[in-house]
């Protein structure tokens, strides 16, 4: 009996230390140095619930919430529905299907720092392809330094990822692979259009997988990094922050620790609450989540 | 499922006449539409970038749509020799095959005392560390920054290793605690009986078992370590330690005006990628439709 314990013990305190030292640990530290005037290397100061009070009043703040969330409804109202569509298409196995649908996957998988330095020579406004097509196609006055401009940065940074839904045809057309093919069958022999079978037969069964993508799609957007820093660097002004970016900042430039790590925990919350009410808006449940 | 099925007949007993025609064509031209804009705007972007990297600063200055008069390789071999890009190359796959492996080995172990032992306090810590997929790293950013300096980890390729197996930590023990259970258990008690003890049992019988897990959960971990940018940012400094996806943030500077350079470094630095996603195209897929929720 204790032998067995003993291994059992054996068996999971690596795992322990590690989780402990790289995210419980942090996690309490971000906590409680939220509520202090801290630079990140000396004391923190208690100050209350100051560095709370002064996320309203902060511009850069308010505006990295709000990329966050149009990024969000972006993900949930474009990114995700696009994904769905092309999996509806390809499952009726069109010609090429499996090689499109092995591309559609392929900027999802090299690094996204990669993808975000192709899209700065794309949108480059001297030699970039993307002004010199729109140019080509008849707009020959056309000039947009894209990344850099108010009007057109934050449709750049999004431009960078939307159609990249690769992750949401894969899941998408697995589930539509476990539908018994009976009830597309029986509903064409009693004459309906593949289009019918599609919007009434698989789409209400594609609720769950819908729901994993929008939640996947959505904190995966709450975490925008690369697509920034590498691109916009949060710019013009602070049209494109995200709250990540916003937080490297404050703590690796400005070291102002103590505040980084408040917008850390408003980040984490926002993570969570995403989860919790998108889990519930489309019912996901845990055979589909443990699938 | 009946349910379903009457919904679908009764509503297609209304619109029976509506398909066909005009509109079916219409329909497939979208469809076509659709497909050839994912190819178009999955491939062009990087087709474009691997194009322009034959030219010459010249014709890249010139037009974007040209194509190169007389392909040159220049730009690789002076990104080859004006970087350190083996290094790079090498402290990725350091970084990235060492947190697999060790997040693989620590995590499994975890994963199969959780799967296999009821005792005091095992749900809760199953939950726990299951819990970690909802919480991502980025907040705790700064806090995780202190920790890896506190431990003189910082500036070292050990620094990344425990970052990306943290960062696998849900996803290796859901998939595998999922797997395990799934295993009988009279294989493993028969051993028992012979006097063998659970290392022996774990390493033995049930991790050689656990083989498409183990590959499902590894492929995940490996992507996820190797096209990491933000901790290779945070955590190291100096060339030594450098990897691959952020060495692309100096390359700007480094060859700033020296376009086919420039975007011959950022070929290479994809080339890696393109060439494990074609030799392991159908285990990614797998594991990402597997692992669909992960952090």
């Amino acid at each position: 009996m204790t032998r067995s314990r003993l291994w059992i013990a054996v068996f999971l305190i690596p795992t322990l230390l590690l989780f402990t030292l790289i995210y419980a640990i942090p996690i309490i530290v971000m906590v409680a140095t939220s509520f202090s005037d801290w630079d990140g290397f000396g004391r923190p100061e208690f100050i209350g619930l100051d560095n709370y009070g002064n996320l309203p009043g902060d511009r850069q703040f308010l505006l990295a919430v709000r990329n966050s969330l149009l990024w969000g409804l972006i993900a949930a109202g474009i990114h995700v529905p696009f994904g769905v569509a092309v999996a509806l298409i390809l499952n009726r196995r069109p010609f090429g299907w499996r090689f499109i649908r092995s591309i559609s996957l392929l900027p999802n998988l090299i690094p996204p720092a990669a993808l975000a330095i192709i899209y700065v020579f794309v949108f480059n406004p001297g030699i970039g392809l993307a002004n010199q097509l729109i140019q080509a196609f008849g707009f020959e006055n056309f000039q947009a330094n894209w990344f850099f401009e108010p009007g057109t940065a934050f449709l750049a940074v999004t431009i960078v990822w939307v159609f990249y839904a690769g992750v949401i045809i894969l899941i998408t057309m697995a589930e539509l692979a476990a539908i018994p093919p009976e009830l597309r069958e029986s509903a064409l022999v009693d004459g309906a259009t593949e289009r019918q079978v599609d919007w009434h037969i698989h789409v209400p069964l594609l609720r769950n997988v819908v729901g994993v993508g929008v939640i996947i799609a959505v904190t995966e957007v709450f975490k925008t990094f690369e697509y920034v820093f590498l691109t916009t660097g949060g710019g013009p002004g602070a049209e494109t922050m995200s709250l990540g970016l916003l937080i490297y900042n404050l703590a690796t430039v400005r070291f102002n620790s103590g505040y980084a790590n408040a917008i850390g925990v408003v980040l984490l919350i926002m993570g969570l609450l995403a989860f919790v009410l998108l889990a519930r808006a489309f019912r996901v449940t845990e055979s589909a989540r443990t699938r | 499922m009946s349910q379903v099925g009457t919904r679908a007949n009764r509503s297609t007993g209304v619109t029976r006449n509506s398909g066909g025609g005009a509109g079916a064509v219409a329909g497939s031209v979208l469809r076509y539409a659709v497909l050839a804009f994912v190819l178009l705007i999955s491939l062009a972007p990087a087709l474009w970038v691997i194009v322009s990297s034959f030219k010459t600063n010249a014709e890249v200055l010139g037009s974007a749509l040209s194509i190169p008069a007389n392909p040159s390789l220049d730009g690789y071999a002076e990104a080859l020799t004006r970087t350190k890009f083996p290094l790079f190359f090498m402290n990725s796959a350091i970084a990235s095959v060492g947190a697999t492996v060790a997040a693989i080995g620590i995590f499994g172990m975890a994963a199969y005392a959780l799967a296999r032992y009821d005792f005091w306090g095992s749900r809760a810590i199953y939950a726990v560390l299951i819990s970690s997929v909802f919480i991502s790293l980025i907040p705790m950013l700064q806090p995780i920054t202190l920790v890896i300096r506190t431990l003189g980890l910082y500036d070292t390729r050990w620094a990344l290793i425990l970052v990306y197996m943290v960062k696998g930590l849900p996803v290796a023990i859901f998939i595998l605690h999922s797997y395990f259970k799934t295993i009988p258990k009279d294989l493993e008690e028969a051993a028992g009986i012979d006097g063998a003890n659970m290392w022996q049992t774990y390493t033995r019988i049930a991790l050689p078992l656990a083989r498409p897990a183990v590959a499902a959960a590894g492929v995940l971990i490996f992507l996820n370590s190797w096209n990491d940018f933000l901790f290779a940012l945070l955590l190291t400094q100096s060339e030594n330690t450098r990897t691959l996806a952020y060495a692309l943030r100096f390359f700007e500077n480094q060859f700033s005006y020296d376009f086919p350079t420039l975007l011959a470094a950022i070929v290479l630095t994809l080339f890696p990628s393109v060439v494990v996603y074609v030799m392991l195209q159908e285990q990614i897929q797998k594991s990402l439709i597997g692992g669909a929720i992960r952090g």
